[in-house]
């Protein structure tokens, strides 16, 4: 259920209070940026979409009855506007057309890649398991990777994810289990690598 | 409590989300199987990266670039180009899929087209009742063998008694 502070601030951005909006996206946009970037995988996707979910948001105010809480309102238009964009980047692939951002993201994946000898073991190490697993992250199927990616990296509960993607808790906790075990099943060749 | 039980429950072992029964034959079994120990404590250690991926930051424009795509906010409407180009996200789909009919269409008609019509020597079409009256006369043509001759023979097998 909404808290009395968001319905507050729900109601000033449906009278078009710039301050009441600015706040909603200092409040949220780390959050919703973040969701965005692991479900699309660069960073220029993701703050694209992420700004797509905030001019919804202050175009359609007034359609958010407050069932569930605001973040999970907002999680909500971050997945499905991120699952859009994921699958109109294949229709793209798929007749040849590779997106500006898509070219420019790998060129900056590229730029950011420092020098291995600059970096010490450790952070070297670290560095290589966070590329292992959200390397992983992007084979698993749609559903079962955004189910991990809210459980996992945002740290939702198994409630909030049933509420955001809008499927029962079992499908939820089913979705998490799965995930997992594709996950455990992919890492265990890789672990004498790392 | 074997090896395989802890190779296929890594996730649960780690996470701690085994019944305490089990989880103490785990650890007696971890005591006692370096291999396994070791496969554990690799697991583990990977697992652990989730509370450690690297996290983003809005860019300094993001707000910026923001307040650029919301014209209302300045009391400006929707332009029709803007509108427009929101729906393109659903005609390329749209667009493919008519092409693909579209194409389907066309080959049956070609083919249909030359499978009844066919053409004559002189690249024209013909109807397909000229066609059967061509195969007639090359078929008649057949029947004009002499008497007796090897080519009666075989076309009319049944007048050689």
């Amino acid at each position: 259920m909404m808290r009395l502070d968001e319905q507050e601030l729900i109601q000033r951005i449906v009278a078009k209070d710039d301050a009441a909006f600015r706040t909603l996206v200092e409040l949220y946009q780390s959050s919703v940026l973040s969701a965005c970037y692991r479900i699309l995988g660069n960073q220029q996707d993701a703050e694209d979409v992420a700004q797509d979910v905030f001019v919804m948001v202050y175009r359609k105010a007034e359609s958010f009855r407050g069932e569930s809480g605001l973040s999970t309102w907002l999680y909500r238009i971050a997945v499905n506007l991120s699952l859009n964009r994921l699958r109109r980047r294949k229709w793209d692939r798929l007749f040849g057309i590779l997106t500006l951002s898509e070219a420019e993201s790998e060129e900056t994946i590229d730029r950011m890649e420092a020098p291995e000898q600059d970096r010490p073991d450790r952070q070297l190490e670290a560095n290589e398991r966070s590329r292992i697993l959200t390397d992983l992250l992007n084979t698993l199927p749609e559903k079962q990777r955004v189910a991990i990616i809210l459980h996992k990296i945002e740290g939702l509960s198994h409630q909030e994810i049933a509420e955001i993607l809008q499927i029962s808790l079992s499908s939820v906790e089913s979705l998490i289990h799965r995930a997992k075990r594709n996950l455990q099943k992919k890492l265990i060749p890789l672990l004498g690598r790392i | 409590m074997d090896c395989n039980f802890i190779r296929k429950n890594l996730v649960d072992i780690v996470e701690r989300g085994l019944p305490r029964e089990t989880e103490k034959q785990i650890d007696a079994h971890l005591k006692s199987c370096t291999s396994c120990a070791g496969l554990v404590e690799r697991f583990a250690h990977m697992w652990q990266t989730w509370g450690r991926l690297e996290r983003i930051e809005p860019s300094s424009a993001f707000w910026f670039q923001l307040q650029r795509r919301i014209p209302e906010r300045e009391g400006k409407k929707v332009g029709i180009v803007p509108q427009l180009l929101g729906w393109a996200g659903w005609l390329r789909p749209a667009a493919a899929v008519a092409i693909l009919v579209l194409g389907i269409l066309v080959g049956n008609y070609l083919g249909n087209f030359l499978a009844w019509g066919g053409l004559n020597s002189s690249g024209q079409q013909q109807s397909s009742t000229q066609a059967e009256q061509l195969f007639d006369y090359y078929l008649g043509g057949l029947d004009d063998f002499p008497t007796g001759s090897v080519g009666e023979f075989y076309v009319n097998p049944g007048n050689n008694t």
